[in-house]
C-alpha cells in the first residue's frame, strides 16, 4: 500500500458519512433498480462504485446561500452521505445506467445473463 | 452473521444487505432529506433588508407538478402528482420513497412584492425569491 492510499483510507474511517439518502430498490427484467433521492446533489458530486458485490453510493451536499443573504432558519442537512449496499447476485457492472432527475438518482444494474446457469440432467 | 444479529434485513430473503441502515440505526442518523420523515418537505429560509428566499426540498416532483401561492403574508407550496404504480413483474425489495401529495404554509414577516416574486427549481430543490413590497420597506424622511 503506498502512502496517498493509506492517507486516502485514514481519511475514509474519520469522515464518516452524516446522511443516508431515502431509496427504493426494485428488481426487473434480470435488473436492480435503485432510486435514491438526493436533491441539490449534482452528477459530478456523486460517485457510484461497485466492487464485486458491494455497492457504494456516496457525495457530499453543501449549502447555497444566495449571494448577499444570511440564513435564518435551516432544515437542509449538509455533509457527507452515503448507501452501502450488498447485491445478491453477480452484477454486469459495464452496462449499469445512473441518471439524475429533479434531485433524484436512478441506477439500473442488470445482473449478470450467466448468474442463471441451467443445467440439463442426462439420462443414462 | 453479524447483520443477521444486530440488524434489520432488507426483504425476508435477506438478499440485499444494507450496511448503513445498520450503522444508522445504532448510531441514530439522520436521513438526507427530511420529507420522509415529516411528510413535509424541508425548508431553509434566507433573508436581507429587501426581501427573502425560501429554498424547498422537493426531489421526485416536476416543476409542473409545483404550485406556490401567496397570500397576504402566507406562503404555500405544494405538490400533487399521480402514483407511480410498480409493474407486477418486478420486486420490491426496498422502499423508503413516500411519493405523498404535499402542502406546507409558512407565515413570512412581511409583505411580498407580489408581482416581483420569482421560483427556480433545479435538482430537486425549489428556490423562490421574496422581494419585500415597497410599503414594508423603511422610508427616508427629508428634512426641510
Amino acid at each position: 500500500m503506498t502512502t496517498t492510499e493509506m492517507t486516502k483510507n485514514q481519511e475514509l474511517k474519520t469522515e464518516k458519512p452524516l446522511f443516508m439518502p431515502a431509496g427504493n430498490i426494485i428488481e426487473k427484467d434480470n435488473s436492480a433498480v435503485i432510486t435514491l433521492d438526493m436533491p441539490g446533489v449534482n452528477a459530478e458530486g456523486l460517485e457510484i462504485t461497485v466492487d464485486n458485490d458491494i455497492l457504494v453510493i456516496e457525495g457530499k451536499t453543501s449549502a447555497q446561500t444566495p449571494e448577499n443573504f444570511k440564513p435564518v432558519y435551516s432544515e437542509f442537512k449538509y455533509g457527507n452521505f452515503q448507501r452501502k449496499f450488498k447485491i445478491p447476485k453477480p452484477v454486469d457492472a459495464e452496462h449499469a445506467v445512473a441518471e439524475m432527475k429533479n434531485g433524484r438518482l436512478k441506477l439500473t444494474i442488470p445482473y449478470a445473463k450467466d448468474a442463471v446457469k441451467k443445467i440439463t440432467v442426462k439420462s443414462v | 452473521m453479524f447483520v443477521n444479529l444486530l440488524g434489520k434485513q432488507l426483504n425476508e430473503n435477506g438478499f440485499w444487505n444494507d450496511f448503513n441502515r445498520l450503522h444508522n440505526e445504532l448510531s441514530r442518523g439522520l436521513y438526507l432529506n427530511d420529507f420522509y420523515k415529516k411528510d413535509k418537505p424541508a425548508l431553509n429560509y434566507y433573508v436581507n433588508e429587501d426581501g427573502a428566499f425560501v429554498d424547498c426540498l422537493v426531489p421526485g416532483f416536476a416543476e409542473e407538478q409545483i404550485d406556490i401561492s401567496i397570500n397576504d403574508k402566507e406562503l404555500t407550496i405544494s405538490g400533487k402528482k399521480e402514483k407511480e404504480t410498480i409493474d407486477e413483474n418486478s420486486t420490491v425489495v426496498l422502499s423508503e420513497i413516500r411519493e405523498e401529495n404535499f402542502s406546507r404554509t409558512i407565515e413570512l414577516p412581511f409583505r411580498v412584492d407580489t408581482d416581483k416574486v420569482a421560483a427556480e427549481y433545479k435538482n430537486g430543490i425549489l428556490r423562490i425569491a421574496l422581494p419585500k413590497a415597497e410599503s414594508e420597506k423603511p422610508k427616508k424622511i427629508k428634512i426641510n
